[in-house]
C-alpha cells in the first residue's frame, strides 16, 4: 500500500497537552487550535521532505479519516503539513 | 429510525409503566389524619422534652448499628434521627422534620420550638374545627392571624445592645458565659456589617481574632473547586488574586501568570467571568493536577459591578483589568495580582480576608465615598455607597475553638457555630423575650381580638393560634416540673426565670431569643400544620402484599 503523488497517510495523535506553566489543557481547548498533531504512516510517491514516522502538525480542517486495515487513518496532502517535528 | 428502534422505545415505555405500578395504600379523612397525628405526637414527644434550660437529654442509637450512641439536647439531632415503621406516621414525621430543618437553616436555632408549635396547631386544629366549619376558610384565617402574630412579635422586639449580645451568645452556647464573652466581643469588634467565622484552634484555647476582609455575594463557579467538603467551601490560604471584568475565553490568555503560580506552587483566586471551557480546564487541573485555585464571577451588575470590582481590587492591592478602561488581559503580569491571607469561597458568597491593615488608599477611598454620599440625594445610591464603605472597612472576625480532646472541641465547635448564627440573627432583626414569653404576649393580643364580631371559621382560627402560642412556654415549664397555671395564674405576674426560679423581666434577666428564630419557627410551623389540617387523602406505598 502506498499513497499516490502528494498524498500522505497519517494517524492523529491524542495526548494530554500541558502548557509550559504545567497547566493541563482540556480536550475542547486543544480542539480550538488550528493545527493538530499527527504521525506519518506513509508519505506519497512525490513527497520529498516528509518521511515515514515523522511527527507533524497539520491543518485540522484538511483531509478525511477512513479505515485502512482496521486502523483509523487520515489522508492529507503535503501542503497541509505545516511543521515537521 | 428503523423498525427495531421504534419497537425498542415501545418496550421501554411499557417497562416504565410497569415499574411505577407499585400497589398503594390509601387513607382518608379522620382515619388518615389520626395516623398523621399519632406520628406527630411521637416525634414531638421525643423532641419537646429537650426544650428549655430544664430540658432532658435524649439518647440515640447510632444509625449504623455499631453500638455507638449520641446523647443530645439538640432538637434537630433528635428529629433527624427518627423514622417510623408506619408509612403514614412516617410521612407526618418527615413533614415535621422539614419544618424543623427549614427553621434551623434560616435562623440557626428554634427547631424544637417549631416542632412544639406544629404539634399544637395541628392538635388544636383537630379539636376546634368542627363539622360546621369550612376547613379552607379556617386555614385561610389561620394564615391571616399568623401575620398578626408575626407583627406582634416584631412590635415587641428590641434592638440589640452590647450587653444583650452577650446574653444572646451565652444562651445559644447553652448558657456558657465564657464562650458568650468571646463571641460577643468578636461581634462588637466587627460591627453590624461584619462577619464572624468559626474555626478549629490548634491548641486547647478558645480565642477570637479580627482581621480585615471583604465579602462578595458570589460563590465558586464549579463544585470541583471545593476543598472543604464538610461545609462545601473552597478555602485558599495565602493566595494571589486576579481581578478582571472581561470574560476569559481561553486559558492561554492568563498563561503568563499561571506559569509563575504553578511553578511556585502558589494559589490563585480569579474574580472574573470565565467561559465554561476555561472553568472546566481550571477544574480539571484542580482535580487532576493538584492546583489550588478558585474562580468566582464579579458581584452585582452594570455600573455597580464596576464600582465594586474597583473596591475589591483596591483592598486586595490588585490591578483591575476592565474592558471599560481598555485593559488587555493578555498583558497581565504577577505584579498586577492582589494578595489575601485567606479566601473562603462558599456556594453563595466569598469572604476575602486581607493581611495588610487599612492602607492609605483605602482610607482615602472611604473618605471620598462619604463625600460622595453626602452629595447624592438618591436613596438607593446612598445605600449602595453604605454597602461599599462597609465592605471596604468591614472587618471579619474568626473564633478559634479549642478543646483538650477531639470530642470536647467538636462539641464546643457546634455550640459556638450555633451561637454565632443566633447572634447574627439577633443583629439582623432584634430580639424578643425568651422562654416562650414572646409568643405568650401574642396570645394575650389574640385573646383581645375575640371581642370583635367574627364568623365561626375566624373564631376557630383564633382559638387554634391562641392556644398554640401558649405551648412553648407551657412545655418549658412542664420540663421544669411546673405548670402554666401555677406560674402565671396572676394576670399581672412578671416573667418567670425557669432556671433560677425567680420572677423578673426577661430582658433584664438576660433570657432572650433572636426575633428571627421565634418568627421563623412560628411561620414554618403554621405552614406545615395548615398543610396537615387540609390533608384529606394520603397515598403510601403498600409495604407488604398479601397474596
Amino acid at each position: 500500500m502506498r499513497p499516490v503523488g502528494k498524498y500522505i497517510i497519517i494517524e492523529t495523535v491524542t495526548e494530554e497537552v500541558r502548557t509550559s506553566s504545567g497547566i493541563l489543557l482540556s480536550q475542547s481547548d486543544v480542539e480550538d487550535f488550528r493545527y493538530k498533531k499527527g504521525v506519518v504512516i506513509k508519505p506519497g510517491t512525490d513527497v520529498t521532505v516528509i518521511e515515514e514516522g515523522d511527527g507533524i502538525y497539520y491543518d485540522k480542517n484538511a483531509g478525511h479519516t477512513m479505515l485502512i486495515d482496521d486502523r483509523a487513518c487520515t489522508i492529507i496532502q503535503e501542503r497541509d503539513v505545516v511543521i515537521v517535528l | 429510525m428503523s423498525y427495531s428502534d421504534i419497537n425498542c422505545i415501545f418496550v421501554k415505555i411499557k417497562y416504565n409503566q410497569m415499574s411505577s405500578y407499585i400497589p398503594k395504600n390509601l387513607e382518608f379523612d379522620e382515619l388518615g389524619r389520626d395516623k398523621l397525628i399519632s406520628g406527630i405526637t411521637k416525634i414531638s414527644k421525643a423532641v419537646k422534652s429537650t426544650l428549655g434550660p430544664r430540658g432532658k437529654t435524649v439518647l440515640i442509637e447510632s444509625p449504623d448499628h455499631v453500638g455507638g450512641m449520641t446523647i443530645t439536647k439538640d432538637g434537630v439531632t433528635v428529629a433527624t434521627s427518627i423514622f417510623l415503621e408506619n408509612p403514614v406516621e412516617n410521612l407526618a414525621v418527615q413533614m415535621l422534620k422539614d419544618a424543623a430543618r427549614r427553621t434551623a437553616n434560616t435562623a440557626g436555632d428554634g427547631t424544637t420550638t417549631a416542632i412544639v408549635l406544629t404539634e399544637a396547631i395541628v392538635k388544636y386544629g383537630m379539636n376546634y374545627i368542627s363539622d360546621d366549619n369550612n376547613v379552607t376558610e379556617v386555614v385561610k384565617s389561620i394564615n391571616k392571624y399568623s401575620k398578626t402574630v408575626v407583627d406582634c412579635l416584631v412590635k415587641n422586639s428590641k434592638k440589640v445592645t452590647k450587653d444583650m449580645l452577650l446574653d444572646v451568645a451565652s444562651i445559644s452556647a447553652n448558657n456558657d458565659r465564657d464562650l458568650g464573652v468571646i463571641i460577643s466581643d468578636a461581634y462588637n469588634k466587627v460591627g453590624k456589617n461584619g462577619i464572624v467565622t468559626v474555626e478549629r484552634s490548634q491548641n486547647h484555647e478558645t480565642y477570637a481574632t479580627v482581621t480585615n476582609g471583604i465579602k462578595v455575594d458570589r460563590g465558586y463557579t464549579s463544585n470541583l473547586f471545593i476543598t472543604n467538603h464538610k461545609n462545601d467551601e473552597c478555602i485558599l490560604e495565602d493566595t494571589m488574586i486576579l481581578v478582571c471584568d472581561q470574560e476569559i475565553s481561553n486559558i492561554l490568555q492568563i498563561e503568563t501568570i499561571l506559569k509563575p503560580i504553578i511553578q511556585g506552587s502558589k494559589k490563585l483566586l480569579i474574580i472574573g467571568a470565565c467561559s465554561s471551557n476555561v472553568v472546566n480546564t481550571l477544574a480539571a487541573n484542580v482535580v487532576r493536577n493538584g492546583l489550588k485555585m478558585c474562580n468566582i464571577v464579579p458581584p452585582n451588575f452594570g455600573y455597580k459591578q464596576h464600582e465594586l470590582m474597583q473596591d475589591i481590587a483596591l483592598s486586595v492591592g490588585a490591578k483591575y483589568f476592565s474592558e471599560k478602561t481598555g485593559d488587555n488581559l493578555n498583558l497581565v503580569t504577577m505584579d498586577d495580582l492582589g494578595h489575601a491571607d485567606k479566601v473562603i469561597a462558599g456556594k453563595m458568597q466569598t469572604v476575602i480576608i486581607k493581611s495588610n491593615q487599612m492602607t492609605e488608599a483605602i482610607e482615602t477611598r472611604i473618605e471620598e465615598l462619604k463625600e460622595q454620599q453626602s452629595n447624592t440625594d438618591i436613596v438607593s445610591d446612598r445605600e449602595f455607597i453604605n454597602e461599599r464603605i462597609a465592605s471596604l472597612s468591614g472587618s471579619i472576625g474568626a473564633i478559634y475553638v479549642g478543646g483538650n480532646s477531639d470530642v470536647e472541641q467538636k462539641e464546643k465547635y457546634d455550640r459556638v457555630e450555633d451561637a454565632v448564627c443566633a447572634v447574627r440573627s439577633a443583629l439582623e432583626e432584634g430580639i424578643v423575650k425568651g422562654g416562650g414569653v414572646a409568643l405568650m404576649q401574642c396570645h394575650d393580643m389574640l385573646y383581645q381580638m375575640h371581642q370583635d364580631p367574627r364568623n365561626i371559621d375566624e373564631e376557630a382560627a383564633l382559638y387554634i393560634l391562641q392556644n398554640a402560642c401558649l405551648e412553648p412556654a407551657h412545655q418549658i415549664l412542664v420540663n421544669a416540673g411546673k405548670s402554666l397555671e401555677e406560674i402565671y395564674n396572676d394576670k399581672n405576674a412578671k416573667d418567670y426565670d425557669v432556671k433560677n426560679e425567680v420572677y423578673g423581666d426577661m430582658y433584664k434577666m438576660g433570657i432572650i431569643d433572636p426575633l428571627k428564630v421565634t418568627k421563623n419557627a412560628f411561620e414554618n410551623a403554621v405552614s406545615v400544620a395548615t398543610t396537615i389540617l387540609t390533608t384529606n387523602a394520603i397515598v403510601t406505598h403498600a409495604r407488604a402484599i398479601e397474596l
